[in-house]
């Protein structure tokens, strides 16, 4: 009898330990980036986990480093330590796909350190999935539109300079 | 020469003149046929061959159509303005083609409406997701604005074989009407050659400062050419779509405000001070006009974003408020925050401020849009006139001189003709607003986005976007052009488009 009541105390104590670290460790997940745009107020000075592909290239500022991730429509500016910006490899453009990256930290509104940037200071940076090239095969109909209008221009041309000489 | 002959000379003068605009622009196209070479974009590559062919072949077979023309028709003053604005026109469609066909913009009207953006300095962007867009279509979209800035019938005029007398009037129907020099042509290479001079100049600063800032030297040498072509011709683009908030860097933003504050500057101005006239600078109306308009602005702005506690200290009210004023002020449109966070943030005064430096705008007869510094120069110096001859005896004469390159005399004449202009862009401003909030928007957010387009200055609160209704879209596309050729050369294309021709005729 005492020991099931133990264990049951024990279990309760489990429940409500992981209950109450679930609330106060585990940041916001932010999954669109608009939200930090429309609900600047309930975010600002929190901890949030955002996810998107790094885009442009890592801006290196002493042991710290700029990277905008972009959800797909908004690009977020992300501070963080240089040697977590180098774990990027690749980063989008229009031959790439950039690294997926997940990104831990506090969101300012108008953050005091980068003058009024609205931005997040990076705790915690993970490669959830690594960029690749962007293979972009030109269509067939282009290149014949193409060499077709080529010729059209080159004829027009050749008769203007034609009744011009 | 019979009416009817006469009216398809008309047309075939304008057709010829036009053509040459077209010819002379489309060939702006091989700069980015080079870059995707060399940068091995055969998928922009291909969309720029099936773009310039097009554009060539419309020129060509305008030129041919008009060639007949020459020497039958005197070139007048109708045939400048309408070749302005219908070169204008069909570039809009024809430099948009590469838009299309990249697939980052959703709609051809969404691709002309940026080409249009482009051209009038404007710098709204409708094009989606700028990370992955080509490096050679963003050479294009900074080509186009920093040409669009000095004019295309500027560029045009600059590789006339001779001057004539034609030269001008289209000159004037761009909405310039400063002479440097005696002639036409010689005025449109001075034009590039300070744009020039400024573009290799500031590049070579905005690389050097970028790649100080971490960017990797190929990236830092475009960045700082695409930033300085926009900031230069106050036109706002940017390679991304963060605009310069991707750069998080005071030192990138303080170079763009002084490259956008030179660039709103009269060329007349620039031509001055490079002959050594330097005491210009204080002496012309319209830096005296900008200075204090920009010093109240930044003054109440400064007052309502800390009154609201937006942003707590000085360094980001500078960075945020300041920067945003001075950038909607010079009409250039640059933005180091996003768009919605005028409207969520920065509280009525505040956007009201940016609302009234939108309209003010920068110089005439430079790359900046707006009313003009000019032109709130010259109605404040008439307002004070007026007052002045009520409190003097009615037996004295007065008269009063205004500076403007030169001592100008102020009459009323000139007063009537800039209020008029001035009201013409207040009229568009409101016509603006209504629609914006026939279609739901908010008031002032309505009237922000409309101040923008009317004023070819590019923030946006948040209104432009692909979703927005297409009527909007075509609203802000005629809002751009008739606010940057100042209204005169698009109503006469009109009158001429709905049979004004035979009314104008028949004044002469």
């Amino acid at each position: 009898m005492f020991k099931a009541l133990k264990i049951n105390i024990l279990l309760l104590f489990i429940v409500f330990f992981s209950l109450l670290t679930s609330f106060t460790v585990r940041a916001d997940e932010v999954s669109n980036f608009s939200d930090f745009v429309e609900k600047a107020a309930v975010y600002n000075g929190k901890e949030v986990t955002i996810r998107g592909e790094a885009i442009g290239e890592a801006m290196k500022r002493g042991d710290y480093g700029w990277v905008n991730i972009s959800d797909g429509s908004l690009p977020m500016g992300v501070w963080m330590k240089w040697e977590d910006a180098k774990k990027i490899k690749t980063f989008g453009d229009y031959k790439h796909k950039g690294d997926i990256v997940e990104v831990t930290g506090i969101f300012n509104k108008s953050c005091l350190e980068h003058g009024g940037d609205m931005d997040i200071h990076a705790s915690n940076v993970k490669i959830v999935d690594p960029g690749k090239v962007q293979l972009k095969p030109v269509s067939r109909i282009k290149i014949v539109v193409g060499a077709s209008l080529t010729l059209v221009t080159l004829l027009i041309g050749s008769i203007y300079f034609k009744h011009n000489k | 020469m019979n009416m009817e002959n006469k009216q398809n000379y008309d047309i075939k003068i304008i057709s010829y003149y036009t053509g040459f605009i077209i010819l002379w622009t489309s060939l702006l196209m091989l700069i980015p046929i080079i870059v995707s070479i060399l940068f091995k974009e055969w998928g922009a590559l291909a969309d720029f061959i099936i773009s310039i062919n097009i554009a060539l072949s419309t020129g060509l077979i305008l030129i041919m159509f008009g060639k007949k023309s020459l020497g039958k028709v005197r070139f007048q003053w109708k045939h400048g303005l309408i070749v302005a604005s219908l070169s204008w026109i069909l570039l809009m469609f024809l430099c948009a083609i590469p838009y299309r066909l990249s697939g980052h913009a959703l709609s051809f009207l969404d691709a002309a409406f940026d080409v249009m953006s482009g051209f009038t300095t404007t710098g709204l962007v409708l094009t989606q997701d700028l990370e992955h867009l080509s490096l050679s279509l963003n050479t294009w979209r900074h080509i186009l604005t920093f040409v669009g800035g000095q004019g295309m019938v500027v560029l045009a005029l600059s590789f006339l074989m001779r001057d004539t007398a034609g030269a001008y009037k289209m000159y004037v129907g761009e909405g310039k009407d400063i002479e440097l020099v005696p002639n036409v042509k010689g005025t449109a290479r001075i034009i590039w050659a300070i744009s020039m001079s400024y573009l290799a100049v500031g590049t070579l600063l905005m690389w050097i400062n970028g790649m100080m800032i971490g960017l990797k030297p190929v990236s830092a040498f475009f960045h700082g050419l695409f930033i300085f072509m926009s900031a230069w011709s106050t036109g706002g683009f940017a390679p991304m779509s963060q605009n310069i908030l991707y750069y998080h860097s005071m030192s990138y933003e303080i170079l763009t405000i002084i490259f956008f504050i030179i660039g709103s500057f009269n060329f007349g101005l620039h031509y001055a001070v490079w002959q050594g006239n330097k005491k210009e600078i204080v002496k012309n109306i319209e830096i005296q006009s900008f200075f204090i308009t920009a010093t109240l602005t930044s003054f109440f702005i400064a007052l309502g974003l800390s009154k609201l506690n937006v942003y707590t200290d000085a360094v980001s009210i500078f960075r945020k408020g300041i920067y945003h004023l001075l950038s909607a002020h010079t009409t250039t449109g640059f933005a180091s925050l996003y768009a919605r966070q005028f409207a969520l943030e920065w509280g009525d005064f505040a956007v009201i401020m940016l609302i009234i430096a939108m309209l003010i705008g920068g110089s005439a007869c430079s790359t900046a849009g707006g009313f003009k510094g000019l032109r709130v120069g010259i109605v404040f110096k008439g307002i004070i006139a007026d007052i002045k001859k009520l409190l003097s005896s009615e037996r004295r004469v007065r008269v009063f001189k205004f500076h403007h390159i030169k001592d100008l005399i102020l009459d009323d004449g000139v007063v009537k003709s800039t209020s008029l202009i001035i009201i013409c862009y207040v009229v568009l401003f409101s016509i603006g607003t209504v629609i914006g909030s026939y279609y739901g928007y908010p008031l002032l957010s309505s009237a922000f986005e409309a101040a923008s387009v009317t004023g070819n200055v590019g923030l946006s609160i948040g209104v432009t976007s692909p979703s927005m209704p297409s009527l909007m879209k075509l609203f802000y596309i005629i809002a751009m052009f008739l606010g940057r050729l100042e209204f005169i050369s698009v109503f006469a294309l009109v009158g001429f488009l709905f049979g004004g021709i035979k009314k104008i005729c028949s004044r002469r």
